[in-house]
């Protein structure tokens, strides 16, 4: 699942992608009212920050196309971090529906499974205990009020 | 009333049953994360913050302080005992900490480090004390001009000391500024970036993007490498030191001190700096350099004390002026202003409760760590014991709760994962987040009091230059300038960036 890619490149993403939001800010605070220099609007400080943005995305994006170094090599998308990444998704779409301590529950399962490896009824138990922990110490004794979803 | 009469009020509210309870649970919280390899002062803080809303402000602010300095302790037992630093700012104690471990002195190496730590925290707690009052009365006759000022002056402080790439953490803190503008405007209430979203009125949630941008990230970071993490088991045998370690180690303890202290003042990555400055001169002024890096007690005495002696007078900017010298700090400004405490000159005035109950609160808190660390290493020590696959999930599932305890909205921990996974490629690409945390805490006052400063001076920009407090924020640009220079010159950025690339190998 993992891939290498050179730390140039991945520079050259990052910058590409502050072009895009500093000309989106621009583009969104031009629709703001600017003011005046003596009583500047809600618009003109974005478009101050964004066009600084954008100059400073591109001076980014001229030096890690000019540079002339090999760049090292990165590593992304590990399977452990793909999955997490997944679970974590996952959980933000069902927390509020399902409800906490299920979504929680089943979070902790598939992660246990995915990161420590161990059977499928180890990780059963495991994450039942954890939510238990997590219900006690947050609901019970802090009084936390979190979704109770379907439940 | 004077600053004794002040601190002795500080102790009435510190030593309320309550204050000092949280003041434990922070001090040992602290100990835990910081003793946790992949879990420093900032995550630790991030991952309590949700629990201290219901607290009063005086109580939040303690525990959260008793997290920061109680990580810092914490940080130098697995750099000593395992040689891997819990925190940023103990890579350096690895150096000769680990050594003194591998020739079987592991405990007395620990009580230097205690008592190091003791000794740099209390010194800097009594500057702190001293310093804060005077510079918080200067800073009330400080116009919106001025503080505008001060606040870039912070920003692009940091850009040049961050280990870094400059251009990249400008551009993080560009980026910071930006996600600061997501919400109400402050002054016209004109909705920016909120995509029609209600949730988004009130701004990015801060607590989610620091969980994010720092705990998850960390996680992700650490899940690269989870084959390799094995769970340790670390010994330990006598705790005492000999005589000739303490003779070694007390100068060095001095001089740490002062420069944990003057680091500590000096936004950007102090903390980090400091240890390394600490170690720089120790060796420079020793009889004998050649046994640095083998086991030297100075070189172990030294940094750790610089460590922790920053986080007192990392509090100065943070509540005399209001501005955040390092991530860790901007967490207790965050913390301050969901309770409606706005740090800055007037802390000291309009809350005075909690400005001196915090200082009391860190003289004790000291005490408590040393008492907690030194019969209790190895409690902390076992927990190195728990395998990192097992240990993840539940630090995600408590920040999950954490994170919607806030707002009651799972906007937040979309905010969360995505703040993670934009963390996580940020730093695998050589951008530090740390920057881009500072300036979304600034974001808003940076921009109400530019805004404020034109209105005042009806457009005229010659106002961010006009005036005594202009001249002394270009004063301390001058100085903050000799001292980074210094600090270049010993070498220090790349050292740190070298070593901590070591250490994360």
């Amino acid at each position: 699942m993992a891939f290498k890619t050179s730390k140039r490149r991945g520079e050259v993403a990052i910058a590409l992608v502050l072009l895009a939001l500093a000309v989106h800010v621009l583009w969104m605070a031009s629709n703001m009212p600017v003011g005046s220099l003596a009583s500047p609007g809600p618009g003109f400080f974005p478009i101050a920050i964004s066009a600084l943005l954008g100059i400073v995305s591109l001076a980014m994006l001229g030096q890690a196309l000019l540079e002339q170094k090999e760049s090292s090599g990165v590593v992304l998308g590990h399977r452990e971090i793909v999955l997490t990444t997944v679970a974590l998704i996952a959980l933000t779409v069902v927390f509020e529906t399902a409800g906490a301590f299920p979504a929680l529950g089943a979070f902790l399962l598939v992660l246990f499974k995915v990161l420590a490896k161990v059977a499928w009824w180890n990780a059963t138990l495991l994450a039942a205990l954890c939510t238990a922990g997590l219900w006690f110490v947050f609901s019970w004794l802090l009084g936390v009020q979190l979704p109770a979803g379907v439940f | 009333m004077d600053s004794f009469s002040f601190l002795l009020h500080g102790f009435r509210v510190a030593l309320t049953w309550q204050n000092l309870f949280y003041a434990f649970v922070g001090c040992f919280w602290g100990t835990m994360v910081g003793v946790l390899p992949g879990l420093g002062p900032l995550a630790g803080m991030t991952l309590l913050l949700p629990l201290t809303f219901q607290l009063d402000p005086a109580g939040a602010v303690i525990m959260l302080a008793g997290i920061f300095y109680g990580a810092m302790y914490g940080g130098s037992t697995t750099s000593i005992l395992v040689r891997i630093p819990g925190e940023a700012a103990s890579v350096i104690t690895c150096l000769d900490g680990y050594e003194l471990t591998r020739k079987g002195r592991a405990g007395p190496a620990l009580v230097i480090a205690a008592i190091g730590s003791f000794v740099g925290g209390s010194l800097s707690i009594v500057g702190l004390m001293f310093f804060a009052p005077p510079l918080a009365e200067v800073m009330l006759r400080v116009g919106p001009a001025a503080e505008f000022s001060l606040m870039v002056l912070a920003l692009l402080v940091i850009s040049v000391v961050s280990t870094g790439p400059a251009i990249k953490t400008l551009a993080m803190i560009l980026l910071g500024l930006i996600l600061a503008m997501v919400g109400l405007d402050p002054l016209t209430a004109w909705p920016r970036f909120t995509y029609g979203l209600l949730e988004l009125s009130d701004g990015l949630s801060f607590v989610a993007l620091a969980i994010g941008l720092f705990g998850v990230s960390e996680i992700l970071i650490n899940l690269e490498k989870i084959a390799d993490l094995k769970a340790m088991q670390p010994r330990l045998r006598d705790l005492r030191p000999r005589l000739a370690d303490l003779r070694a180690a007390a100068p060095a303890i001095g001089r740490g001190s002062v420069i944990g202290f003057v680091f500590g003042i000096i936004p950007g990555v102090s903390h980090i700096v400091s240890t390394f400055v600490s170690y720089a001169v120790e060796k420079r002024i020793s009889k004998h350099p050649e046994e640095f890096g083998k086991g030297a007690v100075a070189g172990l005495a030294g940094p750790e004390t610089a460590n922790n002696a920053t986080t007192g007078s990392s509090m100065i900017p943070l509540l005399v002026l209001g501005i955040p010298s390092i991530p860790a700090t901007a967490i207790l400004l965050s913390a301050l202003m969901i309770h409606g405490v706005q740090p800055g000159p007037q802390l000291l005035t309009d809350h005075p409760d909690i400005f001196w109950g915090l200082i009391a609160s860190m003289y004790i808190g000291n005490v408590i760590l040393l008492v907690l660390n030194l019969p209790l290493v190895g409690l902390f020590v076992s927990l190195l014991r728990v395998p990192y696959p097992y240990l993840a999930p539940m630090i995600l599932a408590v920040s999950i709760i954490g994170v919607y305890s806030v707002n009651a909205s799972a906007l937040d921990i979309a905010v969360m994962t995505g703040s993670g996974v934009i963390g996580y490629l940020l730093r695998k690409f050589d951008f530090d987040p740390a920057p881009l945390l500072l300036a979304l805490v600034l974001g808003e006052r940076i921009e109400v009091s530019f805004r404020r400063a034109l209105t005042i001076s009806d457009g005229d920009y010659s106002i961010f230059v006009q005036g005594p407090a202009a001249r002394v924020f270009l004063g301390a640009l001058a100085l903050i300038a000799v001292l980074q220079a210094a600090a270049w010159l010993l070498g220090y950025r790349k050292k740190a960036a070298a070593m901590i690339e070591r250490e994360a190998d």
